[in-house]
């Protein structure tokens, strides 16, 4: 076999593209709630960075789309591909269960968390990005037209059924990142007794700081829509 | 029966050298034509597998446990003895032969013990070479210390681990000539029976311990690696499978069991707790490096041991052996430490134990150095005692650990029966009458990775082999002989478990046979084990079939083994009336109440001939030449 | 002490397996679990009945032959302990014990509480060694290596092969085991020559015989009875990645093979 497709068969192979489509991941994500503390900004500068995204870069975020795209399949399907190894791997299961290790039960969660996580994207992505339910308001600043997104975000969060959706994601997408950060430093061979600490703590924060950051938001456009 | 020990002539220091270029060679091309089986995979028969396969022979190897790296040879502790000389204390190849022949009260072969000596530096080198992770100096280079019995630091050790690390170094060199194709790797294959072609070892019998099938299998030479018999006290240090079975079935085909009496009682185990126990554990002899052994001075002092003052304590070996102290051989520590015990002085509830203390040792160096040091013994010791050693002295009490017997072989590590040839623990070649610590793990290594592959070439190369097939009447014979067996075994369906028939022969052997033997003791036990082995065949019970995998049978059979070779163990502790080594008759001591050894008398290895289950097997005798060490009695003061 | 024992009793690989509930009457504090199921077996014996087939040898720790997961527990509740020396004493009188084999795809039941572990002696032979012949190694202290370096390969060579880590990894991996080797001999000098090959060949094995796949839950550490750390694991990860995607040709293409 050419050891290039070994490799990516391989199970420790995939475990890295996991963990690198992963952190590509959760890279963007960060970007993503960067950008969305726009909205605290106000209409105009919210919708500007909305038309800059699509329009004025448009040539540079395609491809980009289009490889998150593929991260994210890749990480999908990867998932779906090894968890079911892993059942098939014990096929008859302890009458009893127990766990010795100190960590969380949330790290076995990932196959779960992750599918509900399919199911907000689904739900997500042609919502704000293709705006395929409805057809957002149009805002007018100095004579360019674009989607008003910012009015489009304050009138769904104000539905609670649509913010609780929200928020129960982002929830799930917390214990995802708290376990998921860390596993794709180890998948990749990032592991020093000495530093060790310090990468679950990071870990963690940085689970904290996106997932805290994108629910503030959405509690704060759900109140805002209120208004 | 002839015993020729086939020693090459010329200066002790030459044999082995000069034998390299004496011996016949097998021509490399012919080389995979040799079929060899190995039975066994501890350290000398994996270090024997892998590099007789490394020459070019075709090898099957054989085991009874589910994989080569599980054999008890992995449960060794303190360390590997070798020549090297690196503290520059003094040490070379000539004072490792002579303390080796001394350590054995004289009862060992000095050409082998000579050999041994000299390879002991090769092993080191190889084990390194191998990736065996000995303990090192910050400088990067090999640490060493020193062990019970010797007063140089010529031990190289893992941690606690020493066994574990060189067998796995054999097993890995194993799996890598299974992994070419060199070696047919057999494992849960249990050995009934050696068959013999015209009067050569040519193959084996083996059951399959899964199926319960039994399997042929033919090859130019046979070699037995298949350990020690100390389970035949029951309770010892050796695993729950260690057994005779091997051995003894190649003793009922003609091999002659040499010096069966001499066994080893390790003096640092941990005491018994009861009678449900099914082993006994081995704590490091290194032990005694940093541990000081006291009982209290009066008999039935029953204060806690931090509260006895020091002048209260008495520190028998330190008294006794000034220059030794609690260094002394096995053999000795053993002995005086039942002697305090028969003196009232014992300590904990059964009085069957002395303190090993590490309270001085603690102050000294700190906590964390012996923590460093022993601490998985210390954590072994807690687990199974409830007692954390590090605040109060560990109890420790002699135990049962190894067996200087054998099969009888010559320099080549030949039998009696031509083309069977036996290595490590089974043979009873190098330690004489005592081993002294860290040298079983040399000897294994010895015969394995290096002696049996010159040996073994000799052998193939002048001696004319017929081709020979497992459908030879022999094979036949034999594979019959071992279903009887266990036909005979399944059919008693009595109502008792064979381990209870194994627990009254230990019990009978260690009360007799044990640390100390005399006359009496000795003939009441030739008459009780006959009557164990009698009700054993009326009463065992072994339930299941034996189309399966099938435990009950599979220990019935070994504690079947163990009930006839018991009494010739017996019988040769009652024929050697000398106190030599770890064999200590009572009528035999010095006014110390150390070993005395009749030279005069018993200067030879004792080599039984086997005659049938209830007759007396015929004694045959090797007299023992002392060339370079002269005879002189032990002392350790 | 009494316990309820429930020992999985299995009649050979195929056969559907089933719960026994047996009686352990009059046990001792001081019985280790295996010597407390001696007697129960010794009691099933006297009554004519067949033993409950499980694996032992040592019985101090060190074999790795010995493998029970007692209370859904590998090698049972305590920390860095064999199933050997585990004592009766840990559990409470009247308590009610379950008995289980390793359960695994790549550990086929033999029988009852016997599991076959032989695809380890398969991951070792594909390269799990230091191609070394007898007698043409240079003296031992040739060649110095670090005490921290002998030290961890130490921690590493400690594994003694009892296959914990896969019976109680949720994935039935065996990542620990293979990494435990791999950074073993990684970490010595003599281990050099072969890194990347050994690397490449052994991990190609363990997926070759069906083992499950890390997801980096830790319980391989926390059920390993020589507390070996996952560290090993994530060093192996970096020494597969880098020997199969830029080692040199060679070994990538025997890696293939293997």
């Amino acid at each position: 076999m050419n050891p290039i497709a070994a490799y990516f068969r391989s199970s420790i192979g995939r475990k890295q593209l996991m963990g690198l489509s992963g952190i590509y991941l959760y890279i963007f994500l960060l970007i993503h709630l960067v950008g969305n503390i726009g909205l605290l900004m106000g209409p105009e500068h919210f919708n500007q960075y909305g038309y800059l995204l699509t329009h004025t870069l448009r040539e540079i975020i395609i491809p980009i789309e289009f490889s998150l795209l593929a991260a994210f399949l890749l990480h999908l399907g990867l998932g779906f591909k090894l968890a079911a190894e892993n059942r098939a791997a014990r096929p008859e299961r302890y009458a009893v269960k127990a766990s010795k290790a100190r960590s969380g039960a949330y790290r076995g969660w990932m196959m779960l968390t992750g599918s509900w996580l399919l199911l907000f994207v689904i739900v997500h992505m042609p919502h704000f990005r293709f705006g395929a339910y409805r057809v957002a308001p149009i805002a007018n600043y100095d004579g360019l037209e674009m989607n008003d997104l910012y009015a489009e975000a304050l009138r769904s969060f104000a539905n609670p059924w649509f913010t609780g959706f929200y928020l129960l994601s982002f929830a799930l997408l917390f214990t995802h990142l708290a376990h998921g950060v860390q596993s794709s430093l180890q998948s990749l061979g990032v592991n020093h007794p000495r530093y060790n600490t310090g990468f679950r703590r990071f870990s963690w924060a940085y689970a904290v700081v996106i997932c805290g950051g994108f629910a503030a938001l959405a509690v704060w456009a759900h109140f805002q829509g209120k208004i | 029966m002839i015993l020729d020990s086939k020693i090459p002539p010329g200066a002790m220091a030459d044999k082995w050298t000069d034998y390299g270029f004496n011996m016949k060679l097998v021509n490399p091309a012919n080389k995979r034509k040799h079929k060899v089986i190995v039975v066994g995979t501890g350290l000398a028969g994996a270090s024997a597998a892998a590099s007789l396969a490394e020459k070019g022979y075709n090898v099957h190897a054989f085991t009874f446990q589910d994989s080569p790296r599980r054999a008890h040879s992995i449960a060794a502790q303190g360390g590997i003895n070798a020549a090297k000389n690196y503290p520059g204390d003094g040490d070379s190849i000539h004072r490792l032969f002579y303390d080796t022949v001394k350590g054995g009260d004289f009862r060992a072969r000095e050409a082998n013990v000579h050999r041994l000596a000299e390879i002991s530096l090769k092993i080191i080198d190889h084990c390194v070479a191998l990736g065996v992770p000995f303990a090192r100096e910050y400088g990067g280079l090999l640490d060493n210390r020193s062990f019970g019995g010797a007063q140089v630091s010529r031990t190289f050790y893992a941690r606690g681990q020493t066994g574990q690390q060189l067998l796995l170094g054999a097993y890995q060199s194993l799996m890598r000539q299974v992994g070419e194709g060199q070696v047919k790797l057999h494992t849960r294959r249990e050995m009934l029976d050696v068959v013999l072609v015209d009067g050569v070892a040519r193959g084996i019998i083996v059951r399959d311990l899964v199926t319960g099938r039994l399997e042929r299998h033919e090859a130019d030479a046979v070699i037995l690696a298949t350990g020690g018999y100390g389970r035949v006290f029951y309770l010892s240090t050796n695993a729950a499978g260690c057994n005779v079975t091997a051995a003894w079935r190649a003793h009922k085909r003609g091999a002659a069991f040499a010096n069966p009496c001499f066994t080893q009682i390790h003096p640092t185990c941990v005491p018994v707790a009861g009678d449900h126990q099914s082993k006994l554990t081995l704590m490091s002899e290194s032990l005694r490096n940093d541990g000081r052994v006291w009982v209290p001075r009066t008999a039935g002092d029953k204060r806690p041991p931090h509260d006895i003052p020091e002048a209260e304590r008495f520190y028998f070996l330190e008294e006794k052996y000034p220059s030794f102290g609690n260094l002394v051989p096995r053999d000795v520590a053993s002995r005086n430490a039942k002697q305090v015990c028969d003196a009232g002085l014992g300590v904990g509830e059964s009085g069957l134990s002395v303190y090993l203390d590490f309270s001085d040792a603690i102050k000294r160096l700190g906590e964390g150095k012996i923590r460093e040091k022993y601490g998985n013994l210390f954590h072994m010791y807690d687990k199974i005692t409830d007692e954390n050693p590090y605040q109060v002295p560990m109890r420790i009490y002699p135990a049962v650990h190894y067996t200087m017997g054998g099969l009888w072989v010559d320099y080549n590590l030949m039998s009696t029966i031509p083309g069977l040839h036996v290595l490590g623990e089974a043979n009873f070649s190098d330690h004489g009458a005592n081993r002294l610590g860290a040298s079983a793990l040399m000897q294994g290594l010895a015969d394995g990775y290096f002696v049996i592959s010159q040996t073994l070439g000799h052998y193939l190369a002048s001696t004319s082999l017929p081709k020979v097939t497992t459908d030879h009447a022999a094979f036949a014979e034999a594979e019959h002989d071992a279903k009887a067996h266990i036909d005979r075994l399944l059919a008693v369906k009595g109502n008792v478990p064979a381990v209870e028939f194994h627990r009254r022969l230990g019990k009978v052997l260690w009360e007799h046979c044990g640390m100390a033997r005399n006359e009496a003791g000795l003939k009441l036990a030739l008459q009780e084990i006959p009557k164990i082995r009698a009700d054993f065949w009326n009463n065992v019970s072994v339930t299941g079939a034996g189309g399966d995998l099938n435990i009950a049978l599979e220990e019935a059979g070994r504690v079947a083994d163990f009930l006839e070779f018991g009494e010739l163990m017996v019988r040769d502790a009652l024929t050697r009336k000398e106190s030599c080594g770890g064999h200590f008759r009572e009528e035999s001591q010095t006014p110390e109440n150390e070993a005395l050894r009749d030279d005069e008398n018993f200067c030879h290895v004792a080599a039984w001939e086997f005659t049938g289950v209830d007759s007396e097997p015929i004694l045959h005798k090797e007299p023992l030449a002392f060339e370079e060490v002269h005879l002189t009695q032990r002392s350790y003061k | 002490m009494n316990f309820k024992l429930r020992l999985w009793r299995q009649k050979d690989r195929t056969s559907p397996g089933s719960f026994q509930e047996v009686e352990a009457h009059g046990i001792s504090p001081d019985m280790s679990f295996l010597e407390m199921l001696d007697e129960v077996n010794n009691d099933m014996i006297r009554a004519g009945s067949e033993p409950v087939a499980f694996e032992s040898d040592c019985r101090e720790g060190i074999c790795g032959t010995c493998s029970l997961v007692v209370e859904g527990l590998p090698h049972g509740p305590d920390k860095g302990t064999t199933v050997c020396q585990l004592f009766m004493r840990r559990f409470l009188d009247g308590q009610t014990i379950s008995v289980e084999p390793w359960r695994a795809k790549a550990f086929p039941i033999l029988k009852d509480l016997v599991a076959d572990r032989a695809a380890f002696d398969d991951i070792i032979a594909a390269g799990g060694f230091i191609s070394a012949k007898t007698g043409s190694a240079p003296d031992a202290n040739g060649l110095p290596v670090p005490k921290k370096d002998a030290d961890t390969a130490m921690d590493a060579a400690a594994c003694i092969g009892c296959g914990a880590c896969v019976a109680a990894c949720p994935n039935a991996s065996a990542m620990l085991f293979v990494a435990a080797k791999v950074s073993h001999l990684g970490h010595l000098p003599q281990g050099q020559p072969e890194r990347e090959r050994r690397v490449v060949r052994m991990v190609s094995k363990m997926d070759e015989a069906g083992f499950g796949n890390c997801s980096n839950r830790y319980e391989c550490e926390a059920a390993c009875p020589k507390e070996i750390s996952v560290e090993h694991i994530a060093r192996m990860n970096r020494d597969y990645g880098v020997s199969s995607l830029f080692g040199s040709e060679r070994v990538r293409a025997e890696g293939g093979a293997g």
